[in-house]
């Protein structure tokens, strides 16, 4: 790598309108409007803002799942058009299949890509492994806790190999107890992988606890109104928490945040 | 807690597994049902009703002595219950799968179904006749449109049903359309077909018989019309059994499948 910097992932301008029908009248909901920030290689990015602010269309529109109305997203300076397979996406409902045991659920991108079984398995059984799961292999989703379940959709994400793991939420639908050891967990891995994250949450202190930099956006229209760098030292651990910069930057996001949530656009008729 | 340890220390069941209690009741019932049949058999005119005893006579009779034709009946039946069956299946399901994912078949599509699925079958066999003739192309052709409608409408509404929890994350990781319906749609999808199914197998056991009263005396409706014009009572049930039995093996076999299937839902 020579010392041109091309950024992992560039935001241009972002926005994107959301349409409802309530009562034969077409609602406009913007959701997102000129969201720009850049991601460098290997950093770990959080997006935080009120429910309801697009924090999550956002997520989306990276992967490509949803296209933006206006702006243009570049990952190493290629425009994203449709989903791909170096970015990759841990949803806050899991999205296991629940009819695929663990290995076929973690297999089941490279499945998709058409990597032959053999490989496809020792590939899967290795993420498997790295998220802590052995032994687990031919368990049913149904049949595991909450952490479990995401640690198989994080593993179905590292599988592909993706440069930018996109979280959604990720562990906010296990209980406190679990949700403290999976950012922890998170936390290796990443450092261990070296991946690009950017992580969707509405817990500050999930966020400031976890990441390089926090990007705080308004209620709807989401758009950026501040960005925290977060300077604290890792490799973090229960300790973090405790130091009184930690404490400093939590209370600092706290007050930006508070003062985008004051008015949500409702959005407006336009037919 | 405290009542039923009581009441249970008063009786003095000695406990038994609830396989042999359930066999047990059934085999009770079965044994009452069967006295009482054959009681009431034995003091009505023979005319209107036939004691058990006769039918199972009758039942081997049919079974043992091959100038009774069961076999052949029975064969002739199948010979449009399967294709006609299977036909509806495939069919029902691929244009279900159609009308749940694109809403342009759905809208063409769904008046016609709702007509058809709502309309009595009997009054399709005159008019397929009129078209068809009286041959087993008519039969099937009918007992295709009986079956159909119920695996159409329920595939669709569990293609619908699909939510975005499964399709998005395959979209994600790339999906193809067709690695979506195949992987994904289909899959979650399966106990509605089989629901479907089920429902259409009983349309389909039904209007075999029909068509076979109503069209030509062929089959085991035929036979039937035959016990019956002939005043055999007693041997009018044997097709009834046949029927019965047959109806509960395919039933038992789309029951296992959807064990097979549906279990790992962890539903």
């Amino acid at each position: 790598m020579t010392a041109v910097p091309v950024p992992r992932l560039q935001i241009e301008n972002i926005g994107k309108t959301f349409f409802k029908t309530v009562r034969d009248k077409t609602i406009a909901v913007p959701v997102l409007a000129h969201v720009s920030f850049s991601v460098d290689p290997g950093s770990f990015v959080s997006v935080i803002g009120p429910s309801g602010c697009g924090k999550s269309t956002l997520l989306r529109i990276i992967d490509g799942l949803i296209h933006a109305d206006e702006g243009k997203v570049l990952v190493d300076g290629r425009l994203v058009t449709e989903p791909g397979v170096d970015r990759a996406v841990v949803f806050q409902y899991f999205g296991l299949y629940p009819w695929r045991d663990v290995l076929g659920n973690v297999a089941f991108g490279l499945e998709l890509q058409n990597v032959p079984k053999q490989a496809r398995t020792a590939r899967a059984l290795d993420k498997i492994r790295l998220v802590g799961l052995e032994g687990f292999e031919h368990h049913y989703p149904h049949e595991l806790s909450g952490g479990m379940r995401q640690r198989v959709g994080f593993a179905r994400a590292l599988a592909l190999d993706p440069d930018i793991i996109l979280m959604d939420e990720p562990f906010s639908a296990v209980d406190e107890q679990t949700r403290e050891l999976l950012q922890h967990e998170l936390l290796e891995l990443w450092a261990k992988t070296g991946k690009t994250i950017i992580f969707v949450t509405h817990s500050i202190d999930e966020a400031v606890y976890m990441s390089d930099r926090i990007i705080v956006l308004s209620a709807r229209p989401g758009r950026i109104i501040e960005t925290i760098d977060v300077e604290l030292p890792r490799p973090r651990d229960d300790r973090t928490r405790a130091m009184p910069e930690f404490g400093r930057i939590r209370t600092g996001a706290w007050e930006i945040l508070k003062k985008g949530i004051r008015t949500a656009t409702e959005g407006q008729v336009v037919a | 807690m405290t009542d039923v340890i009581t009441s249970a220390g008063s009786v003095r069941v000695p406990s038994l597994s609830t396989r042999t209690k359930f066999y047990l009741t059934t085999g009770i019932t079965f044994v009452l049902l069967m006295s009482v049949w054959e009681l009431v058999g034995r003091l009505t005119n023979p005319l209107f009703f036939a004691p058990i005893s006769d039918i199972v006579v009758e039942l081997v009779k049919a079974i043992l002595d091959p100038r009774e034709r069961l076999l052949t009946a029975f064969l002739q039946t199948l010979s449009v219950l399967v294709p006609g069956f299977v036909i509806a299946s495939v069919l029902g399901v691929a244009i279900g799968i159609l009308m749940g994912r694109r809403n342009l078949a759905y809208q063409t599509l769904d008046p016609y179904v709702t007509i058809l699925y709502n309309t009595p079958r009997v009054v399709l066999i005159p008019i397929f006749m009129l078209w068809l003739g009286t041959g087993a192309t008519m039969k099937i052709v009918v007992v295709v449109l009986a079956a159909i409608f119920p695996v159409i409408v329920n595939t669709m509404l569990g293609v619908r049903d699909v939510s975005a929890q499964l399709t998005e994350p395959a979209r994600s990781l790339k999906a193809t359309e067709r690695q979506l319906l195949h992987k994904v749609i289909f899959p979650a999808t399966l106990p509605f077909i089989i629901a479907g199914i089920k429902l259409g197998l009983g349309r389909a056991l039904t209007t075999v018989i029909v068509a076979e009263l109503f069209v030509s005396v062929s089959g085991l409706g035929g036979m039937l019309h035959t016990a019956a014009t002939s005043y055999q009572t007693a041997k009018m049930f044997v097709p009834a059994i046949i029927l019965a039995l047959l109806g509960i093996l395919i039933d038992g076999l789309l029951s296992r499948l959807e064990r097979a299937t549906v279990r790992r839902y962890g539903a």
